[in-house]
């Protein structure tokens, strides 16, 4: 599996970007940016905060580029940056008020997997919809670990938790985004009813 | 006795499980349907689109880092200049509103740094000052006419300022409470961004001709 910020850069750029040339860093920003926006987005649920974090991310990225030793690539090096961030605004006092926690009351049994429909293969709006719905430590971990690669060793790190919670998370999320698309479907199925 | 979901996730994932637990779910016709159903959820996971930046992203992106370095190369030395012009500047726009009666805090009370270390209870005193100018400013601004990148910047200040609220607050309750000048840092900060939040504040009632 690919990172998104696995992302090759044209000769040159990196170089003029480091020495300061608003072009060439213009081009990293859109290579790298729909990358840490759509991390963002997916991590924290709602674009007004996924846009602070792209800012706040560029902004590192743009002060600390000059000390880019190039030790891990570029685009791994900005993503580090675009977690990090993330979780600050997840850890915030504020944005913890405004969003759902995980209340760790649902099931990750296989029969709570088994309970539930299987939702409709072709659903990528609902797929995005459901992750919405998780908590926000859920939406993390299967965004970190599914989509970006990260183990759960490198999440329970991240997170200052166990691997067992980020194993534990990703379970119960599942669980819970398929038992909200068959929610979604039976909503759905009634419509026709309500509109006669 | 089914696998776990933790179990089918790491079978999924190709991470080690206990060959019994991968004997089972061979011949579960649940636990391979659970499986099964797990795979193609990330498959789908996987494959929601990329999703573009606000188209401005970047331009805001490049002024907020001008600013930026322009304060770093300029505001060690004139911190305390920087502290007494928006405070100035504040109290000039708002004129007679910018002091609640009630408030006996007044500009002379508030001494601004001037380059030495503030203590704490002038860092206090300037956090109450700013934190009263900033909410005159917000009572006057219409925030319909607030464009998304300055809402969500005011959003992320009164974010880290909630944040340094509550590091203040476990710092100060904590049983062995941390040495001053840790406290002293954490109100030099929440004096900073205020001082950015009333900045904010300010540019953006002035900008909508309020």
């Amino acid at each position: 599996m690919s990172s998104r910020f696995d992302q090759g850069i044209p000769d040159g750029v990196l170089e003029r970007a480091r020495a300061g040339d608003r072009a060439a860093q213009g081009e990293l920003f859109a290579i790298f940016g729909p990358a840490v926006f759509g991390l963002a987005r997916r991590m924290l649920g709602r674009s007004d905060q996924a846009d602070d974090v792209l800012q706040e991310t560029f902004m590192e990225v743009l002060k600390s580029l000059p000390q880019f030793r190039g030790e891990a690539p570029l685009g791994m090096w900005i993503r580090r940056i675009a977690v990090n961030e993330c979780l600050m605004h997840m850890r915030s006092h504020w944005h913890r008020f405004r969003l759902p926690l995980d209340t760790g009351a649902e099931g990750s049994s296989v029969e709570d997997w088994l309970a539930s429909e299987d939702p409709p293969p072709d659903k990528g709006v609902d797929m995005e919809r459901a992750l919405e719905a998780l908590s926000p430590e859920a939406r993390a971990v299967v965004w970190l670990h599914d989509v970006e690669g990260y183990t759960h060793v490198e999440i329970g790190r991240l997170m200052k938790a166990t691997p067992s919670f980020s194993k534990s998370q990703l379970a119960r999320a599942y669980v819970r985004m398929r038992q909200w698309a068959g929610e979604a479907k039976e909503v759905q199925a009634c419509m026709p009813a309500l509109n006669n | 006795m089914h696998a776990s979901l933790e179990q089918l996730i790491g079978l999924r994932d190709e991470e080690p499980v206990a060959v019994e637990v991968q004997q089972h779910v061979r011949r579960c016709n649940q636990c391979a349907a659970a499986l099964n159903g797990l795979l193609a959820a990330r498959e789908r996971v996987q494959s929601l689109p990329d999703l573009a930046p606000p188209s401005d992203a970047w331009q805001r992106i490049v002024a907020a880092s001008e600013r930026s370095s322009r304060r770093r190369r300029w505001l060690p030395a004139a911190a305390g200049l920087a502290v007494a012009a928006s405070v100035v500047g504040i109290v000039v726009y708002l004129g007679p509103h910018a002091m609640h009666p009630a408030d006996n805090t007044t500009l002379a009370a508030v001494p601004p740094s001037g380059g030495q270390p503030a203590d704490i209870n002038q860092l206090m005193a300037q956090s109450r000052y700013l934190e009263r100018a900033v909410y005159e400013l917000g009572g006057q601004s219409d925030s319909s006419a607030m464009s998304a990148g300055t809402a969500s910047t005011i959003a992320a200040l009164e974010d880290r300022i909630a944040l340094i609220d509550y590091e203040i607050g476990t710092a100060t309750q904590a049983p062995h409470a941390p040495a001053g000048a840790h406290v002293k840092e954490l109100w030099q900060q929440r004096v900073d961004l205020l001082q950015s939040l009333a900045a904010v504040r300010y540019a953006q009632t002035a900008n909508t001709g309020i």
